[in-house]
């Protein structure tokens, strides 16, 4: 193990979200199984004493969590000179089997996460606790993947060697072996995969703005934005990374986090996961604008939440927009069969 | 208005020193009247007075005002509540030392997020309700018991609340003071307000404009049923 | 800069030398400098990329490799190893630019640490010695620099510019 100060913050955060999260979903079993909000019997005041603690200790846990993903790519791009062939991120999480797993576990946490907080912050303005069970419901689903994570983590910082040689993100994106996911994005033509963007982002944003304006079509545009999320990370290898690096083979989506490339990746990251998280919040609320207690502020919230994926893959798109403009890069040859 | 059902509170529970303050009571406190708790000293009154008025839930139980469950309730709701329906009297004044009475009565409304001039204007108001207007700039270390009293009592109402709830209110006051708060407590009844006070002072407890005695001991409640 | 010493230095004498012979010897110095100038190798830029895997060429100097185009373009490279790749598929890594518009190709030798002519140098394989990009091809500038190298660090064999191919870059690649 690699005794750096970011791998160890890494550790300890997913150790405390873990044990957080077996410690909530404990008593989030008992809520599911005894919650009775009529009753006025001690378990009900001290389940309800309990809720209080809980969703505000996981509140923190998974802000936490949500942090997670990013540190945990600035760790592994911080470690690349420690290996061989390594020169951004991309190399670091190939030095063992565990690296990528863990960044698509962290991926889909950060998305479990970010709706549970949604849901949360929903409940928490209903007077009588009108999410509870869902709440704690999701907390059980998401709990296996928390602890799977930490595993995989622990796996992957714990048995990091100094001594191997790494592919370099070169090979690991490039448009010639077949064999990989990397590459087989990196392959996708660009230009084709331009228009699909484009096109994607537009459906997009006219269905969202829809929705903020009449208040139709919410599940649509949670299904859309869960979409051109994907889109948008194909996009990323398969032709912004080119117009960023100026380089017309180089597709790695790890080299726009480095300093010099003035951490645009990280700006990139953060508006399209954003955006992808408002998107599916807003699907998981809209069921409840009935609900008596919520009724006053839920179709709000939801408006917020619409207001603010619309916005986030706006930013996103001008920002691809202004990279693709401003860069040295012309895109009048095919590039790369 | 109030009503409690199978409230109990425990204190300490599941350790050597546990104690239980109040044992399955049931209450029902009528709207626009005088309700006294009595009762000896550990016999669970300001416990009650406090699950009441919200600033303390119950161990098990449930408390309903104005037919709204509120015992449950999150507590930013609570707060809420409790904010814009109750007044607080207690025995000591409790008012803060170094700022001024104005400021010291206008303090509870910070929250509600009043216009600062507007709830000067009431704060003077309430202030001459109770004749210390002259007193308003004074620093609360020259005013003298009765004056410090009614400075607690104009606090308690700058919010305008249904309820006021009053922990032994005379128990620092001297006959003629007592008399006069009693007087008070009149004028909240023919303006529609709740009043809830605990006393075992027998003035208080004995006084006409009381409807209801209701006596605590050991943290049960004796001979009326609810 | 050496230039401009001897110019003092011939004038802070004028007593001591002959003055033809001052006019001499400058002009033997503006030849030196006129043509080493067209030799010169254009200096690394932070902002350089290798344009083969996109790695920043400044923090490798002594890796660096290049190639100068005869329109003057020029490209570094963070291994032989890249270079070897830029050139045999110049097309692929710079749309536009063909393998007959290259005007020279170096490395560096990798004991002495100065630029050498990558077509008169010699290349070891196989060692245990690694490059940024993993398994490299080691340049020399001599043959015998190249031997103890191979000696000292167990390599296979030793490589000159005609004998690399594509073929050989791969098995490089391959290497755990």
């Amino acid at each position: 193990m690699i005794l750096h100060p970011a791998v160890i913050a890494n550790l300890l955060a997913s150790y405390i979200a873990s044990f957080m999260v077996v410690y909530a979903a404990y008593y989030g079993a008992q809520i599911l199984r005894r919650w009775d909000i009529q009753s006025g019997a001690e378990l009900q005041l001290v389940l309800e004493r309990k809720t209080y603690l809980i969703s505000t200790l996981l509140t923190y846990v998974f802000g936490l969590q949500l942090l997670s993903l990013f540190l945990y790519v600035f760790t592994a791009d911080t470690l690349c000179p420690l290996f061989v062939g390594a020169m951004c991120a991309a190399g670091t999480l190939n030095v063992n089997g565990f690296g990528y797993p863990t960044l698509v576990l962290k991926m889909v946490n950060f998305l479990l996460a970010g709706l549970w907080l949604v849901l949360n912050h929903a409940d928490n303005q209903g007077y009588d606790y009108p999410l509870i069970k869902k709440k704690y419901l999701l907390l059980a689903f998401i709990a296996p993947f928390i602890i799977l994570e930490t595993i995989l983590e622990s796996a992957y910082f714990l048995d990091m060697q100094a001594d191997v040689i790494t592919s370099c993100c070169g090979s690991l994106f490039s448009s010639e072996r077949v064999t990989g996911l990397g590459s087989e994005i990196a392959s996708l033509p660009a230009k084709p995969m331009i228009w699909v963007f484009y096109i994607a982002m537009s459906i997009t944003l006219a269905c969202g703005v829809f929705f903020y304006r009449k208040g139709k079509g919410g599940y649509l545009y949670a299904a859309l934005s869960v979409l051109m999320f994907v889109i948008s990370l194909v996009s990323i290898v398969s032709f912004i990374s080119l117009y960023i690096y100026e380089l017309p083979t180089h597709h790695c989506p790890f080299c726009i986090i480095m300093q010099e490339y003035h951490y645009i990746g990280y700006l990139l990251y953060i508006l399209l996961f954003g955006a992808v998280v408002s998107g599916i919040g807003i699907g998981a609320l809209i069921p409840f604008r009935q609900v008596e207690s919520l009724h006053s502020m839920l179709s709000g919230f939801i408006g917020k939440l619409a207001l603010a994926s619309v916005v986030l893959y706006a930013a996103f798109t001008v920002l691809v927009t202004y990279e693709i403009i401003s860069s040295n890069l012309v895109m009048t040859y095919e590039v790369a069969s | 208005m109030i009503e409690l059902v199978n409230v109990k509170k425990v204190f300490n529970a599941g350790n050597p020193s546990e104690f239980s303050a109040l044992n399955s009571v049931n209450l029902h406190i009528g709207e626009n009247k005088v309700t006294v708790l009595r009762g000896p000293s550990g016999s669970g009154k300001t416990t009650l007075l406090s699950i009441i008025g919200c600033m303390s839930r119950p161990t098990a139980g449930r408390v309903r005002l104005g037919g709204r469950e509120i015992s449950s309730l999150p507590e930013r709701f609570l707060t809420d509540i409790r904010r814009k329906t109750f007044g607080f009297i207690f025995q000591q004044p409790n008012l803060i030392k170094g700022i001024s009475v104005l400021e010291n009565v206008m303090l509870p409304a910070y929250p509600l997020g009043e216009p600062r001039s507007r709830l000067r204007e009431k704060a003077m108001q309430g202030l001459a309700e109770l004749n210390i207007s002259t007193k308003a700039a004074s620093k609360v270390e020259w005013l003298s018991g009765g004056e410090a009293q009614r400075a607690s009592i104009v606090r308690a109402l700058i919010n305008k609340p249904t309820i006021i709830i009053a922990d032994e209110p005379t128990a620092h006051l001297d006959t003629k003071l007592s008399q006069r708060f009693m007087e008070i407590i009149e004028k909240f009844k023919a303006e529609g307000k709740t009043v809830i006070i605990t006393s075992h002072d027998p003035l208080v407890c004995d006084s006409k404009m009381v409807d209801r005695v209701i006596n605590l001991r050991d943290g049960r409640i004796e001979g009326e049923p609810s | 800069m050496k230039w401009h010493l001897n110019k003092r230095h011939a004038l802070s004498n004028p007593l001591s030398y002959n003055k033809s012979l001052n006019w001499l010897l400058l002009l033997v110095l503006i030849f030196w400098v006129g043509s080493s100038h067209g030799e010169d190798p254009p200096s690394i830029k932070k902002t350089d990329r290798c344009p083969v895997c996109g790695m920043f060429v400044y923090k490798y100097p002594k890796w660096v490799a290049q190639i100068v185009f005869k329109d003057s373009s020029h490209y570094f490279y963070d291994g032989a190893k890249d270079m070897f790749k830029h050139y045999f598929n110049v097309p692929k890594y710079t749309p536009g630019k063909a393998a007959e518009g290259i005007k020279g190709v170096y490395v560096t030798d990798y004991y002495e640490v100065e630029l050498v002519e990558a077509k008169s140098a010699y290349y070891v394989i196989g060692s245990d010695v690694l490059g940024p990009m993993g398994h490299e091809l080691l340049p020399f500038k001599d043959q015998e620099s190249a031997q103890e190298f191979l000696e000292d660090h167990k390599g296979k064999s030793i490589l000159r510019f005609p004998d690399v191919t594509p073929a050989i870059i791969e098995s490089l690649d391959r290497r755990k």
